[in-house]
């Protein structure tokens, strides 16, 4: 899995990365929002529903402000430094009995990568015009790091035992 | 040249011929019954083999009569025995009497029990030294000239069957053909002792058709295209039949690697818009039961044909039964409403067939059609089939609507269904229970409304006068159905030839019951006999839990394997209505 | 909305509102975003897709699609989808499923769907356990993995549905990961234009009852190797590597089974004839 960054030959491959990285961050959260909902932790599927709104808003300046295209390229023709788009909660770190604050640290997480993504191109392209627009990406997405940050500090870690649950999986 | 004696003559003669190790009896009796149908005549022809793949001892049976044909006779007129090796176990097949003539293929042979306890009237052909001195003539083609001239054929019936057969292997080989059968007819010339059949009527086209050909024909007719299947005797005929056919028909048949798997495949070619079948017996119908039932869950209309043998498990391949009815009928798991049907007949193999398949188009249901064994395999020379053209019709959802729900309710239960292809008319189907746009949903409502649309659809369909074939009048009636249905009737030409004393019922829609239309046909009725093959009396529990039999029926029910004859129907009728 | 109109389809427009039932975590979630993301590359409308399943907490995919789909039972998937695809050739044809599903109940029915090579594509979760009905060990599981139903394990040597596949015909044979729903993805866009059977291999945790599998993610690497077309070398190659190379491991060239279907050259009232004496 290579850096991407060096590889961004224009304007239009950037929006290409930045949209989908929003959107798939907004269906993402969207996904786990309906996730914990489906098994009663509202708690944290508000949380996640949130985040995707902010994502969706996003991905629709994206398109609105700058011009980017909502067609996605083949999925193995983005090459982002992980397995997903940097900005995405993996699937596998979910857990039914999360609580607020697991969930919005995966979530500072996802958005310090998504910061990292836009600053690391940023630093590294020869285009002036790519520079000023992934410097503009990589503010909001502190903006979004710093909008995370202050709502971890309204909820408490997890206690010990987080994941006990009495009762044994259904089977059907 | 010889022709057949002229004599008194008889109306029906029943000729078996037997013979072991690849002696072609069975070619030579199927030469016989079709010529015979040439001629006008109508016939029936069963085999009984033993157990050896080949060279085994095989017999064959032909009926042959002036009239319709509807049951094994109950004596042999006509016994040739090209030899006699192992002859012993058709006893119980063959029943001779003083009257009977045996025709020993071999000189000075010494004749089995089954034989010489019935005291018959005995003839030699010596078929070794006739073949040895007419270069290419072969015994079992002697043997047809003998026993065709013994019934009265016309040489010319079976001159041209032969040439025809021989065309292929040039002129040489139909002039022996034609040798030997003149062989035959020369030999029969001299013996004695059983009249040949009169003339037969001219009475309009006669079909040649086994109930297994009669029963893929009549899905055929119906508009399958697509079946999937497992080789089991006493289906595997119908696949046979199919597979080519099939091919030129535009459609398919895919063997599949176990029943599990055909039933499923059909499923999903019947979920993409074919009309499907299968076709399998008892042990067969047994791993298709749980797809069976995703069938009824998901209203995939398929068509399982069930020709059945003597069970329970791998049971007598070879014999038939009518033992299976409760499987089929409840053999699903859940309340799972489908539908299951009878032929009554070898031509009604055909309509029944067609008509399973109208049923299960039209109502987006699975039909298993019970046939058996001594339909499928045997031979009949029948009346030409007329050819119902019902409108066979899945209703489908073509411009599903935006708010397209897939088991929709509806008045008759029946819901349009979209193929796949049709833009918004996406669904899944699910065995799981589901609401009205196929969702799962295991809420009792969903569960209620859907189990009732189902159970709705089958039981307000409009099943005509196809339930039952109901015949004759008075205050006795037999209720009966598959091919016990033959023997009944035969039994009954004889006791009751007016139909004034007892009225025959044989039930060709098993599943759902109709109580209604079965107490409107026994309206007036005293006493009732239910007739059947099967040693749990099958049907007759079924008639008493679903149909409302009267209290007081009785009943006449034993296993295979041997078919009913109309004797023994008759002599059971005799005491019953005396 | 004119930018939208004239945008091919995205994976979006291939998942249902249907909301799945899974437990967070489970690979399954990625699998399902891994097809729609496939079938949105491949681009046929949703309407000409159909996807095929039995039962399991994996065999639930097709109601959460937007595609036509079929829930059927219990291991049956692939003579469903096949006897779709035989009768219409036209549609894309799709099965998945699980382990369980797969290679246990429907273990006959996956090797002759190999041999068969019809044109399918099949997505198996393989979580080397049964997650519906609260884990018992599948064909896949290790010997030793204790289980309610099996205390101490089975002690019998897991199936190897790879070498199965390529023995028994398979004209693709490829493994992934769930955690990589983009690869995952290519990997199923590759396997439904390839002709003739493809087998997909997911690596699938469930988290509920093998949490353990939760590490894969540490564990599965990309295969060092080029595809092949050579059977054999490919099915030694997954005998002896260690389960977890990513990537396709195996390009056949058989053509796919398909006979003709829809061309009728006779009237069947034609077949009357031969029914005459
Ligand atoms: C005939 C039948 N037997 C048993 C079951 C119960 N059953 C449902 S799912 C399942 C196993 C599923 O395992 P797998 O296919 O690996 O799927 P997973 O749930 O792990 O995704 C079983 C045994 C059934 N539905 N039908
Ligand atoms: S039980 Fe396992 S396989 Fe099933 S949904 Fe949960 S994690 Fe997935």
């Amino acid at each position: 899995m290579n850096p991407p960054k060096a590889a961004i030959a224009d304007r239009a491959e950037l929006l290409a990365y930045a949209y989908a990285m929003e959107n798939e961050a907004a269906e993402r959260y969207q996904d786990l929002a309906d996730q914990m909902f489906a098994c009663n932790n509202d708690d944290v599927a508000e949380l996640f529903a949130r985040l995707a709104a902010i994502e969706a808003k996003h991905a629709k300046e994206l398109v609105e402000v700058h011009g980017a295209s909502p067609a996605p390229m083949a999925p193995g023709a983005y090459r982002w430094d992980s397995l997903e788009s940097p900005e995405n909660l993996p699937f596998a770190e979910m857990h039914y009995l999360m609580v607020p604050h697991q969930a919005l640290q995966l979530a500072l997480a996802a958005e310090r990568r998504a910061l990292l993504f836009y600053r690391d191109i940023a630093e590294q392209t020869d285009s002036d015009d790519i520079r000023a627009l992934a410097s503009e990406f990589a503010a909001e997405e502190a903006e979004h790091v710093r909008i995370v940050e202050e709502w971890l500090e309204r909820y408490p870690p997890a206690d010990n035992g987080w994941d006990e649950d009495m009762d044994p999986p259904m089977s059907h | 040249m010889a022709e057949a004696r002229q004599t008194e003559g008889r109306d029906t003669l029943t000729v078996a011929m037997i013979g072991s190790g690849g002696s072609g009896v069975m070619t030579a009796a199927e030469i016989l019954i079709r010529a015979a149908a040439r001629a006008g005549y109508y016939g029936l022809m069963t085999k009984s083999f033993g157990p050896q793949i080949r060279g085994g001892e095989a017999a064959a049976f032909v009926v042959l009569s002036t009239a319709p044909v509807e049951a094994p006779s109950d004596r042999v007129d006509l016994l040739f025995a090209i030899d006699w090796q192992n002859a012993g176990r058709f006893a119980g097949e063959l029943p001779l009497d003083a009257d009977s003539l045996v025709v020993s293929g071999q000189v000075d042979a010494e004749l089995p029990s089954i034989v010489t306890d019935a005291a018959p009237r005995i003839a030699e052909v010596d078929l070794k030294s006739l073949t040895r001195s007419h270069k290419g003539t072969r015994p079992n083609m002697v043997a047809l000239g003998v026993t065709a001239a013994l019934a009265g054929l016309p040489r010319a019936a079976v001159a041209t069957l032969i040439d025809e057969r021989l065309a292929g292997k040039g002129e040489a080989a139909m002039q022996q053909g034609t040798a030997a059968i003149d062989l035959g007819y020369e030999e029969a010339a001299a013996m004695t002792g059983v009249d040949g059949l009169t003339a037969a009527g001219d009475d309009g086209e006669r079909w040649i058709i086994s109930g297994n050909q009669a029963a893929g024909f009549g899905a055929l007719r119906g508009g399958v295209r697509f079946a999937a299947a497992y080789p089991i005797t006493p289906a595997t005929e119908i696949l046979e039949w199919l597979a080519p056919r099939l091919q030129k028909a535009g459609g398919l048949l895919m063997q599949a690697e176990d029943e599990l798997a055909s039933i499923n495949m059909i499923i999903g070619g019947s979920f993409g818009g074919a009309a499907v079948l299968t076709a399998t017996s008892g042990p067969g119908l047994a791993l298709m039961s749980e797809s069976i039932g995703l069938a009824v869950a998901a209203e995939i209309p398929i068509l399982v044909i069930d020709v059945m043998r003597g069970g329970p498990s791998t049971g007598i391949p070879t014999k038939s039964e009518q033992s299976d009815l409760n499987i089929a009928v409840h053999g699903l798991h859940g309340d799972a409403p489908h539908i299951v049907t009878a032929p009554m007949s070898i031509a009604d193999c055909l309509f029944t067939a067609q008509w399973s398949t109208h049923l299960a188009e039209s109502m987006q249901v699975p039909v298993i059609m019970l046939s058996d064994q001594s339909f499928g395999q045997a031979l009949g020379v029948v009346e030409k089939p007329a050819d119902v053209a019902f409108a066979t019709r899945r209703l489908l959802a073509e411009e599903p609507a935006e708010d397209y729900l897939r088991y929709a309710l509806t008045a008759n239960g029946v819901s349009p269904m979209a193929l796949p292809g049709t833009a918004g008319g996406q669904y899944t189907a699910d065995g799981l229970e589901h609401s009205q746009s196929g969702l799962p949903s295991s809420m009792a409502a969903d569960h209620n409304e859907q189990l009732e649309k189902r159970l709705h659809k089958v039981t307000a369909f409009d099943y005509g006068d196809h339930w039952a074939r109901v015949e004759g009048g008075g205050d006795a009636a037999i209720v009966t159905w598959g091919s016990a249905t033959g023997p009944v009737r035969e039994a009954l030409r004889r006791l009751d030839p007016g139909g004034e004393r007892v009225r025959l019922i044989a039930i060709r829609l098993l599943s759902p019951a109709q109580p209604r239309q079965l107490a409107e046909a026994l309206a007036g009725c005293e006493r009732i006999m239910v007739v059947e093959q099967s040693q749990g009396a099958q049907f007759f529990g079924h008639l008493k839990a679903q149909f409302d039999l009267p209290a007081g029926a009785d009943l006449f029910s034993r296993p295979g394997p041997q078919p009913f004859r109309p004797a023994e129907i008759t002599a059971m009728l005799e005491e019953w209505l005396s | 909305m004119t930018v939208e109109a004239a945008c091919p389809l995205t994976a979006r427009d291939y998942k249902s509102d249907y909301k799945p039932v899974w437990c967070p975590g489970c690979g399954d979630f990625s699998v399902l975003l891994a097809i729609t993301k496939a079938l949105a590359e491949v681009g046929r409308p949703p309407e000409e897709v159909a996807v095929v399943s039995g039962i399991g907490c994996s065999s639930r995919v097709p109601a959460y699609t937007n595609c036509y789909g079929f829930h059927g039972v219990h291991g049956r998937a692939l003579p469903l989808a096949t006897g779709l695809k035989l009768t219409r050739p036209d549609l894309l044809v799709l099965a998945a499923g699980g382990d369980g599903d797969g290679y246990s109940i429907g273990g006959n029915h996956f090797m002759h769907a190999c041999r068969r090579n019809v044109d399918l594509t099949y997505v198996v979760m393989d979580n080397q356990v049964y997650g519906m009905t609260k884990g018992q060990p599948s064909p896949t599981t290790s010997p030793e993995w204790d289980s309610a139903l099996v205390p101490g394990g089975t002690g019998l040597r897991p199936f190897h549905p790879l070498v199965i596949a390529l023995a028994a015909g398979a004209n693709f044979v490829a493994r992934s990961f769930s955690g990589d729903p983009n690869g995952t993805a290519e990997l199923i866009v590759e396997a439904i234009r390839h002709p003739g059977f493809s087998l997909i291999e997911v690596l699938s945790p469930c988290v509920t009852f093998r949490p353990e599998e939760r590490e894969w993610a540490k564990q599965v690497h990309p295969a060092p190797v080029e595809p092949t077309d050579d059977r054999g070398r490919a099915a030694r190659r997954v005998l002896t590597d260690d389960g977890f190379n990513i990537g396709v491991l195996y390009r056949g060239r058989r053509r796919p089974y398909q006979p003709p279907f829809g061309q009728a050259q006779v009237e069947v009232a034609e077949f009357e004839a031969e029914f005459l004496p």
